[in-house]
């Protein structure tokens, strides 16, 4: 369904910028659009005629402007995605508001999905994680404070990432021996596992796995491996399920 | 069966029944044992979903039993669960009665849930609960009906028990003072909060209010369902407000649990199923590895699982051949009787056109036809034994990540495997897939599968052209090209036609059970009678019409005079509209290396593929011919290289195999179109291949010696 041509940024801002209205407001006039992207009227006219063209708004002059159905998901897909961003700088990097809504504004546009997904996982883990958790991420804020306060000039900042790199690499040698989450088709035959999460997004994948049973909180147990090595086998509220590798990915799982 | 001693105080009712559950929940069954041999198998309108219906009669009621497809849940994204949904919603049955598998107890559950939402009167039957006891599970059915709010009944559908009890529960429960209202689930504080507010402004919709249970819409809206949403466009003048409410309230949800509303509801069902049988249900054993675990240790193994699937499959096919041959042998022998018997109503040598269109256009045709029942009757009760057992499932498994390198589904695999036998019942088995682009998918890249049928015009040729040593390598080549093109056809069309996300295989394994014979039976019977009854019609159509095309015009006498009756034939036909179509195409196909008489052949040859051969005895005034017949070897050798042979099994191979096949993707398919589009496909990539080959080969000077 998203095999539609890859919009410009600015038009997926008014998509964003569209959804956001209708859903606060019940409705978006061009006015409203213009005030909310601080942009002149006009311009806001020849968008939303060029995202008419697409088939993403319905718009006639001097009316309220509805989206497609197209177009109500990019909007909504848009404003997910400012949303998680925005929230991975304040709540993560302790970015200040103002700024991280202007950052989240650029990035929302070039990041792919899967990068997106794993800033969201790795909130979710920092702040479930039995290592980290909230006080990990303040004694971050305090080291943003200090010392780690990122330089400004870009030799140094490249001087930053080496130490970063060295100090990280030997953590990563000290071991990482237990992980604490892991997705259902990384697990072996045999493993059992509390299910953490399931799903990046809506749609008839997760739902479907969802409606099976396979829900946050429930003992899972991996069975076997297909013979050819795709779908894998997992017992489930007491009964068989199959399930490709690639619709395993999207479960999250605590092994036990 | 029939009732009358009962004397109700309550007058004579009818009433109407939804049947639902799970797949694999013994549904099936049950309805069986409700309705016996009055059922009446259909389609839901619109779409290929199979309708059963059936009838029983309780204490003077008159009960209408309808099987809805059997679902694990009502989401809009498979077409069975729609239709399940739509019915409750549009027919409005007078209760619907859930079957539990007893040893599943919560995923069946699961579906149970969202029928007390919809606020339609409904039944549990708790069933299989013989079975749940074995696996330790002991379900105090009282209180599970106390806290749920509903009546549950306990079954045991293939013992045929509980089934008075279910009668008795289905009447009392359609009286029409309303039964106990079902509990609705509780989503928890936030969610909760958010559809009282999208209740608050559904309830003020009259047309809504009339149409839908309001908390039921509520729920679907918040979960994101477009079907929902359309209807709400429909019934509501202005339903902006309301949508972007539920907007809002999904945000709101999703910014608090960091999960989509959708996955946030099924969370909530669940905890609410789990939360009511932690207190009505107690497994005392743990039955972890269950008889069903063993076997399938063994069936799914990583060494064994594909030699022992590939030798079932073997198994399934020499059987249905083997246990076939002498039955086909019999209708064979019952055709030609009857066309002796009515034939010698005429006084002999009679050349009346009444007897020749009854002898061997409608007898004739109907017995090339029914000849395949056996056949066909066998690998349908082979089919229900792999499904009724639970293997089925399992050899999806198996295939899937074969299939699903092609675009397609593990359960695709079983309907190919079937198109080498017969492409007929092949398509009749892809009903097992879930998609409809999957299963058309499947339908059409199907006859590339060489079917049984056209055996005998590879082993006439290849014997006559090609020396002992390529004959083996030949054959399998032949066959290889069919699966390659068939991967690719597949391939081509989930690309263009049938573009879109491959179907998930998120499937359950189900436990495997011994197979009822009765079970086998009626499944058997329903396929065969809906082979007969719909494929049969258009097929008796196109015997007589091609029956027609082979006979008419006539020549006159004066041209048959001093000829031998093989002559005499060979002039007929030629003189027939089949003749002169094959004369009318010979610019179009001799650049594929036809010449008129291969064209002729080829036309008679659309009723089934082996008739290719005993009209090429016709063609070349040879009178009757088989595929072991040498004098038209010798002819053939004569009039054809060995580049012509190859090119005429290569399109044999490649275009449709007979009028049957196109039937019965007409039916299957719901549509005409399909058939088309398969029939002018397939034989354009037949002709457009054979050209290449034919042109390239005659270039190089391959086989033309």
């Amino acid at each position: 369904m998203n095999d539609s041509l890859p919009l410009s940024p600015a038009l997926e801002d008014y998509l964003e910028t569209i959804w956001r209205l209708v859903a606060e407001k019940g409705a978006a006039r061009a006015g409203e659009i213009a005030d909310a992207l601080a942009v002149h009227k006009s311009t806001v006219t020849a968008a939303l005629k060029s995202l008419s063209e697409k088939n993403l708004v319905d718009y006639a002059p001097y009316q309220a402007v509805a989206l497609t159905a197209q177009g109500r998901k990019v909007g909504q897909e848009v404003a997910r995605r400012h949303k998680v961003l925005r929230r991975f700088l304040t709540d993560i990097l302790s970015v200040e508001a103002g700024m991280a809504d202007r950052n989240a504004c650029r990035m929302e546009h070039i990041l792919d999905t899967d990068v997106l997904l794993r800033l969201r996982l790795f909130a979710e883990f920092v702040k479930a994680c039995p290592r980290a958790g909230e006080d990990w991420l303040e004694k971050f804020r305090e080291y943003v404070q200090s010392d780690g306060q990122v330089p400004p000039d870009p030799s140094s900042l490249q001087h930053w990432l080496n130490g970063l790199e060295e100090r990280l690499g030997k953590r990563n040698q000290e071991g990482r021996s237990k992980q604490a989450v892991n997705t259902l088709h990384q697990m072996k035959p045999g493993q059992t596992g509390k299910i953490v999460r399931v799903g990046r997004a809506a749609g008839p994948v997760c739902r479907r796995i969802a409606d099976m049973g396979v829900v946050r909180g429930t003992p899972i147990e991996v069975i076997k491996v297909a013979p050819l090595g795709d779908p894998i086998e997992v017992k489930v509220k007491g009964y068989n399920l199959s399930l490709r590798k690639e619709e395993a990915a999207a479960v999250l799982v605590e092994p036990d | 069966m029939n009732r009358t001693d009962a004397v109700g105080s309550d007058s004579a009712r009818r009433i109407t029944v939804a049947l639902a559950g799970n797949p694999n929940s013994g549904k099936t069954t049950v309805f069986n044992n409700l309705t016996g041999a009055r059922q009446h198998v259909g389609n839901y309108p619109g779409v290929t979903v199979e309708k059963k219906e059936g009838r029983f009669r309780h204490h003077r009621h008159e009960v209408h039993v309808v099987d809805l497809p059997g679902t694990y849940s009502l989401t809009p994204y498979t077409i069975e669960e729609l239709v399940a949904r739509n019915f409750v919603i549009e027919e409005q049955p007078d209760l619907v009665v859930d079957i539990i598998d007893a040893s599943n107890l919560e995923r069946n559950l699961y579906l149970a849930t969202q029928f007390m939402e919809l606020g339609i009167p409904l039944i549990l039957a708790l069933n299989m609960s013989d079975l749940a006891e074995a696996r330790g599970y002991d379900i105090d059915a009282e209180l599970l009906s106390k806290l749920l709010g509903i009546t549950i009944v306990r079954t045991v559908g293939h013992k045929g028990k509980g089934m008075e009890e279910l009668k008795d529960a289905i009447v009392s429960v359609a009286e029409p003072e309303r039964p106990p209202q079902p509990r609705p689930v509780s989503y928890g504080r936030q969610i909760e909060k958010e559809l009282t507010g999208i209740l608050a402004l559904l309830e003020k919709e009259p047309g809504v209010t009339e149409r839908l249970q309001a908390r039921w819409a509520a729920v679907k809206l918040l979960e994101g369902d477009e079907e929902v949403r359309r209807r709400l466009q429909q019934l509501v003048p202005d339903a902006s407000e309301i949508l972007s409410r539920t907007e809002a309230a999904a945000s709101r949800l999703e910014l608090a649990f960091g999960d989509v509303p959708e996955i946030l509801i099924a969370e909530g069902r669940y905890g609410f199923i789990s939360g009511a049988c932690r207190e009505a249900a107690k497994v005392s054993a743990e039955a972890r590895h269950s008889m069903s675990d063993r076997i399938d240790s063994v069936l799914t193994n990583r060494l064994f699982g594909i030699p022992i699937f590939l030798g079932l499959m073997y198994l399934v096919f020499n059987l249905t051949f083997t246990f076939g041959e002498p039955p086909m042998g019999g209708v064979e022998n019952f055709f030609e009787w009857l066309g002796g018997a009515v034939g010698s109503l005429w006084p002999a040598g009679s050349e009346s056109g009444l007897k020749s269109l009854l002898v061997d256009g409608i007898i004739g045709g109907v017995g090339g036809v029914l000849v395949f029942l056996p056949n066909i009757l066998l690998l349908f009760a082979a089919i229900a034994v792999l499904e009724d057992s639970g293997y089925m499932a399992r050899a999806a498994f198996i295939t899937d990540r074969l299939m699903h390198k092609i675009g397609l589904h593990g359960r695709s695999f079983i309907p190919m495997l079937i198109g080498f036998g017969c492409t007929v019942p092949a398509i009749m088995a892809t009903r097992t897939l879930e998609s409809r682009r999957d299963r058309l998918t499947t339908m059409l890249v199907l006859p590339l599968m060489s079917c049984g049928a056209r055996l005998p015009i590879y082993m006439l040729f290849i014997p006559a052209f090609f020396p002992q040593a390529w004959r083996a390598p030949l054959l399998w080549i032949i066959y290889l090209i069919g699966i390659v093109l068939a991967i690719l056809l597949a391939k081509l069309l989930r690309s263009t036609l049938f573009r879109g996300e491959a179907a998930p295989f998120v499937m359950e394994l189900p436990p495997y059970r011994v197979p009822t014979l009765k079970g086998t039976l009626i499944h058997m019977w329903e396929r065969g009678w809906m082979f007969l009854r719909k494929a049969g019609t258009i097929i008796v159509g196109i015997s007589v019409l091609l029956w027609a095309m082979t006979n008419y015009p006539q020549p006159p006498e004066s041209q048959l005079q001093r000829l031998d009756e093989n002559q005499a034939r060979n002039v007929k036909l030629s003189h027939s509209i089949a003749g002169r179509i094959g004369h009318a195409l010979e610019p179009v196909m001799r650049p594929i290396g036809f010449d008129w008489k291969m064209n002729m052949a080829m036309i008679g040859a659309f009723a089934a593929k082996e008739v290719f051969v005993a009209q090429l005895g016709i063609v070349h005034a040879l009178g009757e011919a088989d595929e072991e017949s040498e004098p038209l070897r010798a002819v053939l050798q004569r009039e054809y290289t060995a580049l012509q042979a190859f090119c005429i099994m290569l399109f044999c191979l490649i275009s449709v195999p007979c009028m049957v096949t196109i039937a019965t993707v007409w039916k299957e398919s719901g549509s005409w179109r399909w058939a088309a589009l398969q029939l002018v496909g397939l034989t354009l990539l037949a002709y457009v291949i054979t050209l290449v080959v034919f042109q390239v080969g005659s270039l190089l000077g391959a086989g033309t010696a």
